[in-house]
């Protein structure tokens, strides 16, 4: 069966979503994300700390012991985690896996480190994927902020050798923007890897995620933001801090498809996809 | 009902405890030799490496401890590499010996054109045996499950193999039961309500 993965952004205590990972309106409460979407039939759900200071870090822990008090699937928790004592706390919070990126490039040896402690399915590495004028595709971390220079086809293979258990692939240039997965990406990823790889990145609409999930190269899952918090706000109406979060959202409406995760999963069954129902 | 949850230092005990919690249940998290032994249910979780587990199981003095409830036919449910640490051996990082309640081996997934670790959701399959009154009680083909795993239990006698998953051409073992003992390679408390069904049943059997 190929996965559903919700991705819920989170910046001081609030559900956000930007486009291109940045331009952050603040939305809604996350256990409260969380628990909407693992009642809809989410396969997993990533927390993702978008602001990951060692500040915050505190509030995130005793959110993902909240939100595992209620939801039981998989829950993946990324954004700034440096160390090995960083993944323990959020393994022994409840998460079941972490994703790393900004510490992995500083020192791919980390990627071992935490898969020989934590077992290599604890491991998910997190690439931010942006396609440069050359038209190949570069690794950058902070949210698309800061280049590292290497190339992403490069990369995942050295992420697999060090232990890595799974790939998560954003595309920074479709993130937010609902204009579909930037497919060549993802297939080029999925070619040089034999670990599952997790599209992310500018799902729209139930073709876009169907067409993702058909590729010949083998898309086990892919992570959703937009997409689901756009209907999640229209059928439950989820304030912000500032009240305004259908608002917030409003922008959106004529890139995205008002589906919610059933609807998604009843449509993708229809198209021959297996997905758990 | 006294319900504990083994601590050898692997596994997201967390979401176990919880999970038991919104079904009713107080697990004790603990590797105390006396609680253990007079539990009148236990689980045993893992997530990591065969040969090391079995290392701590042994240190801690659990493995022995182990031994006493199977021979006292005492209910135990391993989960994941808790389940497959109930088989013979297993080929992981080298022959690892396991705790040998139930015939088989614990083998590396093939790869033959999929992704390993398998990380994902499967239906089961019915072997020849019933599931009624056992822990997959009112389980059907159509409930999903979360397994996250490169290792897999193969050759696992007919009368202890309840269910298992395809896997390509082949099959693995996906619950393993002799009525008492029982193992479930994925993992139920991350598989949603049909997941806490599963535990549900253990608790009440």
């Amino acid at each position: 069966m190929k996965r559903i993965i919700s991705r819920i952004d989170i910046k001081n205590d609030w559900v956000v979503k930007g486009i291109h990972l940045e331009g952050l309106r603040a939305i809604g409460a996350p256990e409260q994300y969380s628990k909407s979407y693992y009642a809809d039939g989410a396969d997993e759900i990533l927390l993702m700390d978008i602001v990951a200071s060692l500040y915050e870090r505190n509030a995130l822990i005793e959110l993902v012991k909240d939100i595992a008090k209620d939801v039981f699937i998989p829950i993946t928790l990324g954004g700034g985690l440096r160390t090995l004592d960083d993944i323990s706390a959020a393994l022994n919070a409840g998460a079941d896996k972490v994703t790393i990126n900004t510490a992995a490039h500083k020192r791919p040896d980390f990627i071992s480190e935490a898969a020989n402690k934590f077992g290599s399915s604890t491991i998910v590495v997190a690439v931010e994927a942006i396609q440069e004028s050359d038209g190949q595709f570069y690794c950058f971390t902070d949210n698309g902020r800061e280049a590292t220079g290497r190339l992403v086809q490069d990369w995942v293979r050295e992420a697999e050798a060090k232990g890595a258990g799974e790939i998560l692939i954003t595309s920074v240039d479709r993130e937010g923007t609902g204009k579909g997965f930037h497919t060549e990406l993802i297939r080029n990823v999925a070619k040089v890897v034999r670990i599952p790889v997790i599209a992310h990145g500018g799902a729209g609409c139930a073709a876009h995620v169907r067409a993702a999930l058909a590729l010949e190269e083998d898309i086990s899952a892919v992570c959703i933001a937009s997409l689901f918090h756009y209907n999640l706000v229209q059928r439950i109406g989820i304030n912000g801090p500032t009240n305004s979060a259908r608002q917030n959202i409003s922008l959106k409406r004529k890139a995205l498809e008002d589906i919610s995760i059933p609807q998604l999963k009843a449509y993708l069954c229809d198209q021959n996809i297996d997905v758990r129902l | 009902m006294k319900l504990v949850i083994i601590d050898y230092g692997v596994g997201n005990l967390y979401s176990l405890t919880q999970a038991c919690k919104y079904l009713g249940y107080d697990a004790v998290v603990s590797r105390d030799h006396d609680m253990i032994m007079e539990a009148d249910k236990v689980i045993l979780p893992g997530v990591g490496a065969f040969g090391q587990a079995m290392d701590v199981l042994r240190d801690l003095g659990v493995y022995q401890v182990l031994q006493y409830r199977i021979q006292n036919k005492k209910p135990i449910l391993g989960i994941c590499l808790g389940m497959q640490l109930l088989f013979e051996v297993s080929e992981e990082f080298g022959k690892h010996d396991g705790i040998n309640v139930f015939a088989g081996q614990v083998k590396k997934l093939s790869e033959n054109g999929h992704r390993v670790p398998n990380v994902g959701w499967y239906s089961l399959q019915k072997n020849s045996l019933n599931w009624n009154e056992t822990i997959l009680d009112g389980i059907s083909s159509q409930d999903a499950f979360y397994f996250t795993h490169s290792y897999c239990a193969l050759n696992v006698n007919d009368r202890e193999n309840l269910a298992s998953t395809s896997w390509g051409q082949d099959q693995f073992c996906a619950v393993v039961s002799n009525g008492v003992i029982s193992g479930c390679q994925f993992h139920p408390e991350k598989s949603g309500p049909a997941g806490l069904k599963i535990l549900e049943n253990f608790f009440k059997i």
